[in-house]
């Protein structure tokens, strides 16, 4: 896979040089088998397959969230301001919805799972309908009303099939690290609360659990490449003497695991805001609020 | 024609070199392969203590010169973004440059992490534009879409170029050098 993108990286910077200057020079022909239109297609050949192997190395998880986000901001903009026409920024929307659905039937999501199967499927209905109900948008107000409920329900679909979608599963080292780190959280947390609520008994990562908080969830852009135990060794054990601070208010972009004082860094390049809704009733008076929603790469975002 | 008959005999011939000495060739230097290696030695410095300012701040320097380069690429509404981020980063740097403390490293560590962050959600954002891009302009025709009055203009073709360029060489950093396993079926290119 790395050797097809770097092959297609390869030919589209030839392609660069040629292509425009040719492309100029053809201008005014009429002949039918001009050059510049079989570099045209050459280059859609290549830049596709770019395309299709970067579909597969994209987190779909991370990848459905960037959707409802983008499409539920146009939606609320839209909705709030009549004045504008409608056509083009929804039209826009269904394209990244039909893009989503691409990547979905690339990655073969679903095949195995029905229920995700069943989402995908209805996610292709809803494109269809959606891209019908697209020519009658600068209608009466009613009609518009029932549009914008179609392409609501489109987003929801999506956010439906980025809840299904099972967390990215780290290898064994990663999850050895993992409990580690959470082991260093709990017992720091049992400091907190000496009255005996958080015991020994409890394992780390079930600790985790009743928190609500998936230590495993991504949100990586791409799937990390695996990397050397001793790398993840030392990022981890530098790890061990940060404090657990959180900071109510920050910037959205800022609000990350990160922030939180729970930095993972084990290599990959993108991990995530961790999903902190489930952060149960023992820690109410504990932590300030954050409103997670307004995060950037949200995982709460319901469409 | 000349000139065409060369350039297919030199890279023939440097394939047939590549072929034959079956040279495992690095990745291309990308913007997140060297914010990793930055880090990195950010976290081995603040392991070790052993704080070596010149080599960290050259390194900083080096990271903010690639994500200026990426700059240009990204979502105009994202440009402003990672400036201030940039900003940000080069702020703590010379607090950490004078300074020489500990803590500033520390800081300057977090600042990364933020511009990180940021950073991936752009390349997400501009990964999602650039498919819809292409999306629209597979159904077209070169002879259509490359007119003065077509929807592609040639600064737009350029920028688009430009963005499937870098989001391949990002890419490559992360995609797995297995070669068997991959067959291209020419119906995936197309969609529906």
């Amino acid at each position: 896979m790395k050797l097809c993108i770097r092959s297609a990286v390869a030919s589209l910077e030839s392609l660069d040089l040629h292509f425009v200057p040719c492309m100029l020079t053809c201008h005014g022909k009429n002949s039918s088998d001009r050059p510049c239109d079989l570099m045209f297609q050459l280059w859609k050949e290549e830049s596709m397959k770019l395309a299709v192997n970067i579909h597969k190395i994209i987190d779909t998880k991370l990848f459905a969230a960037s959707v409802v986000e983008s499409a539920t901001e146009t939606l609320n903009n839209l909705e709030s301001d009549r004045t504008a026409t409608n056509v083009k920024p929804l039209a826009r929307v269904l394209q990244i919805a039909r893009v989503f659905h691409h990547h979905l039937s690339l990655n073969s999501v679903g095949d195995d799972v029905e229920r995700l199967g069943q989402l995908r499927k209805d996610l292709n209905i809803m494109l269809k309908e959606c891209k019908a109900a697209l020519k009658y948008v600068d209608c009466e107000k009613e009609i518009s009303k029932r549009i914008f409920k179609r392409f609501r329900l489109l987003v929801h679909v999506v956010g439906k099939i980025r809840n299904e979608i099972p967390n990215y599963e780290p290898d064994v080292e990663e999850n050895e690290s993992i409990a580690r780190e959470v082991g260093h959280f709990s017992s720091r947390r049992q400091d907190l609360h000496s009255d005996g609520v958080f015991d020994d008994i409890v394992g780390a990562t079930e600790y985790f659990k009743s928190f609500g908080i998936g230590m495993t969830t991504t949100t990586r852009l791409f799937y990390p490449k695996p990397r050397g135990l001793r790398s993840n060794a030392r990022e981890y054990s530098g790890m061990r003497n940060q404090t657990i601070s959180m900071i109510p208010q920050l910037p959205s972009h800022l609000l990350s695991a990160s922030k939180l004082g729970i930095t993972r860094r084990n290599g990959q390049i993108f991990r995530q805001p961790i999903n902190i809704s489930g952060f149960g009733q023992h820690t109410k008076g504990l932590l300030p609020e954050v409103n997670i929603n307004e995060s950037t790469m949200n995982l709460n975002v319901t469409g | 024609m000349g000139y065409f008959k060369d350039r297919i005999t030199l890279s023939l011939e440097e394939l047939k070199d590549a072929v034959s000495e079956n040279v495992q060739s690095e990745d291309p230097p990308s913007v997140m392969s060297s914010l990793d290696s930055v880090l990195d030695t950010l976290d081995d410095v603040l392991e070790k203590d052993s704080l070596n300012i010149a080599t960290l701040s050259a390194m900083v320097s080096n990271l903010l010169a690639q994500v200026l380069s990426f700059h240009p690429v990204v979502l105009p509404e994202d440009g402003g973004k990672i400036l201030t981020m940039c900003k940000l980063v080069l702020s703590k740097k010379l607090a950490m440059e004078e300074t020489k403390d500990r803590l500033m490293v520390e800081d300057l560590r977090r600042s990364i992490l933020a511009l990180e962050e940021l950073l991936s959600s752009c390349i997400l954002r501009v990964f999602v534009h650039v498919m819809v891009e292409l999306d629209e302009k597979s159904s077209e025709k070169c002879s259509e879409a490359l007119l003065p009055q077509g929807s592609l203009s040639t600064t737009d073709f350029d920028l688009l170029m430009d963005r499937l360029i870098q989001l391949g060489i990002i890419a490559c950093g992360f995609a797995d050098s297995n070669k068997s396993e991959y067959t291209f079926n020419y119906y995936q290119l197309n969609y529906n």
